[in-house]
């Protein structure tokens, strides 16, 4: 087979240009997206920053094969006030009473990604391949006091979504974003988001990803932080066949801060990819990172995070700390933290740790009359408790101790020890 | 009360207890002391039940329970109570709730109702006066950041809490200043009754100044070689262990 856009395609990279064919509008831009998509095609495990999450491998064939009929229906979130917006097979929709101070919008067109998305190939897939791009503004000042439910629900067929977010100088905006499988899992879902976060603004983002048994999912999130803003990011993984959560922040003014607490909880034999990619080109600039990961059964973990300080970024103070619990010998965990720093006078460090849950302290809790189960359980909720208690808004911090309940006592494990009850 | 028969135990493939018999009748406290190596800890942890110590042979009982039956949480809903010579630091765990959750835990395994978190936030305040911890203390994740002294007073502020039949104290006074001595000694008169009985494992005689013991017994190469009265603790401070170790 002979095209232009992709040299010897997989069954499913195939379909991918059936699809940008379909497209009615902007197919120069579609099609310069997809050729950058298509110097590398799906990504895989020969490329460095995928050699863990091989979407090529995943997803070759015709279609992936999830039952797509286990949504979560109502959305966990359904009970916190949040205003939804919905992207589904339809593309994003919403309903009325849009917040004051927030703008939304769908355009046909292909805006420009932004520059520091570079060469990301899911991106430019993304950018190629979506309907219509949501923008969503929030104005100077404007403090959006309830959050916006960004519910990713399509179930049908491969999605290819794109977000654009814009908070003006002092405004403020919490998002909630979430995927949300029982068992089976979505498709194919890719989501590109951009974000560009005016000085002193404030952007709060939760995550709940929970792909399926079978979902391939890709989320990026890629973010300009001007001087003084603050970026919150809460997340909270359940993974899929495959599934990468990957966030990109590039500090652009002085003196911003990002924090980025999360949790993966990895049971049977799904995968969950965090990556991350913080660049300091700005100083006085400060990153808090903790991501913890708890893995049963036969699921795979990977975390990548990456500090890169360039020569403006004096004065960054920047941490990251990955940690993992495994409760299972069939599990699997991968870290890499890295540090690349061109700065002179920076506070920057990095920790990661694995291993499995502590005898001692078991026996500790067993002797003092918890069961088995409970003391193994109390111990998992405790590890990843620290980054739920980072989590200002209490209600969704019960809820995804909630979810880690649920995890653990969910059906086909014996990694708290039942089977000894 | 506590009966211990011919106890044969190993960890991994070394026989660490070989053959110790022990009776400490209820309302009792006694002492063992011994070398370091002599299988002190062994006991205590053999008794709680921990799982890779194996058993080979003989026999503990509690009352008329046949503790090597039982699960580690199930031994201590029977009335064992195991005070640790290092006791653990468990980060995320909040204080009260874990032992409010242990306490109800052993009372569900007895048949009993469950303690109210406004009676539990009582008792537990009483306790805390007694052993010298502050609310602050209390808040914290379970022994974060507390010395060696404050672990310690928390082993005894759930020993206080618990009121368990049997309490075990594994070396409590190693790391203690005179102060935190006195605190333990004051705990453990505090809960003494005619059905408790106390097992005081410790090197030295100094505890006993603040913990009347009934008996001491010497431990030494995996068995109890040789009983007596308080006096025994006395003098063992000025004769050492060397007779023991070499007669083991």
């Amino acid at each position: 087979m002979s095209n232009p856009l992709l040299v010897n395609p997989t069954a499913f990279e195939a379909n991918l240009l059936s699809a940008l064919a379909a497209q009615t509008s902007d197919v120069d831009d579609r099609k310069l997206a997809f050729e950058s998509f298509a110097r590398t095609g799906l990504p895989h495990r020969r490329m460095e920053a995928w050699k863990w999450t091989d979407f090529r491998t995943a997803l070759n064939k015709d279609a992936p094969k999830a039952d797509s009929a286990h949504l979560l229906t109502p959305s966990l979130f359904s009970g916190i006030g949040a205003f939804t917006i919905t992207l589904d097979e339809q593309g994003p929709h919403w309903g009325d009473n849009v917040p004051n101070g927030m703008t939304l919008r769908l355009t046909d067109d292909v805006p420009k990604l932004m520059d520091i998305v570079g060469d990301h190939p899911m991106a430019n897939l993304a950018a190629a391949l979506c309907g219509q791009t949501l923008i969503i503004t929030v104005s100077e000042d404007a403090i959006i006091h309830a959050p916006i439910h960004l519910r990713r629900a399509v179930t049908g067929a491969p999605s290819h979504m794109r977000v654009l977010i814009s908070v003006d100088r002092g405004g403020s905006l919490k998002l909630i974003e979430s995927i949300e499988f029982d068992k089976g899992g979505v498709d194919f879902d890719n989501l590109l988001t951009e974000l560009r976060l005016g000085e002193n603004a404030s952007f709060n983002r939760t995550v709940y990803c929970n792909s399926g048994d079978d979902g391939v999912d890709m989320s990026l999130l890629a973010a300009e932080l001007q001087a003084e803003a603050q970026f919150d990011q809460y997340v909270l993984l359940s993974g899929g066949q495959k599934a990468r959560f990957e966030t990109c922040l590039h500090f652009k003014g002085e003196e911003a801060r990002a924090k980025m607490m999360s949790a993966a909880l990895l049971g049977n034999k799904r995968h969950g990819d965090l990556t991350s990619h913080i660049v300091h080109e700005a100083a006085g600039c400060i990153t808090e990172q903790q991501h913890k990961t708890v893995l049963k059964d036969q699921a795979m973990g990977v975390f990548q995070g990456k500090f890169l300080v360039e020569r403006e970024g004096q004065k960054t103070d920047a941490n990251m700390q990955a940690n993992a619990m495994l409760l299972s010998d069939q599990a699997t965990i991968n870290h890499k933290p890295e540090l690349e720093i061109y700065a002179d006078d920076v506070l920057c460090a990095h920790g990661s740790t694995s291993g499995a849950l502590d005898e001692e302290a078991i026996f500790y809790l067993r002797q003092r009359g918890l069961t088995q189960v409970a003391a193994r359980s109390l111990l998992v909720e405790a590890f990843v408790g620290e980054v739920f208690d980072e989590i200002d808004d209490e209600d969704i911090a019960a809820l995804f101790r909630q979810q880690t309940l649920t995890w653990l006592f969910s059906e086909k494990s014996d990694s708290l020890g039942k089977q000894s009850e | 009360m506590l009966k211990i028969e011919n106890l044969h135990a190993r960890v991994e493939e070394s026989e660490i207890l070989k053959g110790l018999s022990l009776t400490v009748p209820a309302g009792e406290v006694h002492a063992i002391m011994g070398p370091n190596g002599s299988g002190k800890s062994t006991l205590s942890h053999t008794i709680a039940g921990r799982d890779d110590y194996e058993v080979t042979s003989g026999g503990v009982y509690l009352n008329d329970t046949d503790l090597l039956t039982l699960d580690p949480n199930e031994r201590a809903a029977a009335g064992v109570f195991l005070s640790f010579q290092h006791p653990m630091e468990i980060p995320g765990v909040a204080t009260m709730n874990f032992i409010r959750t242990a306490l109800n835990s052993q009372r569900k395994e007895r048949g009993e109702e469950e303690v109210s978190a406004a009676d539990f936030l009582r008792l537990i305040r009483e306790k805390a006066k007694l052993v010298g911890l502050s609310d602050e203390k209390l808040k914290r994740p379970f022994n974060v950041g507390f010395s060696g002294g404050e672990k310690k007073r928390m082993e005894m502020l759930q020993m206080a809490i618990f009121k368990p039949q049997v309490c075990i104290m594994d070396e409590t006074d190693s790391g203690l200043d005179i102060d935190a001595l006195k605190m333990v000694g004051d705990v453990v008169n505090a809960i003494r009754d005619e059905k408790r009985s106390f097992l005081v494992i410790t090197h030295y005689q100094r505890l006993l100044d603040y913990i009347k013991p009934d008996r001491v017994h010497v431990l030494a190469g995996g068995k109890i070689v040789k009983s007596g009265g308080p006096e025994l603790a006395v003098e063992l401070e000025t004769s050492g262990y060397d007779q023991f170790i070499e007669a083991a």
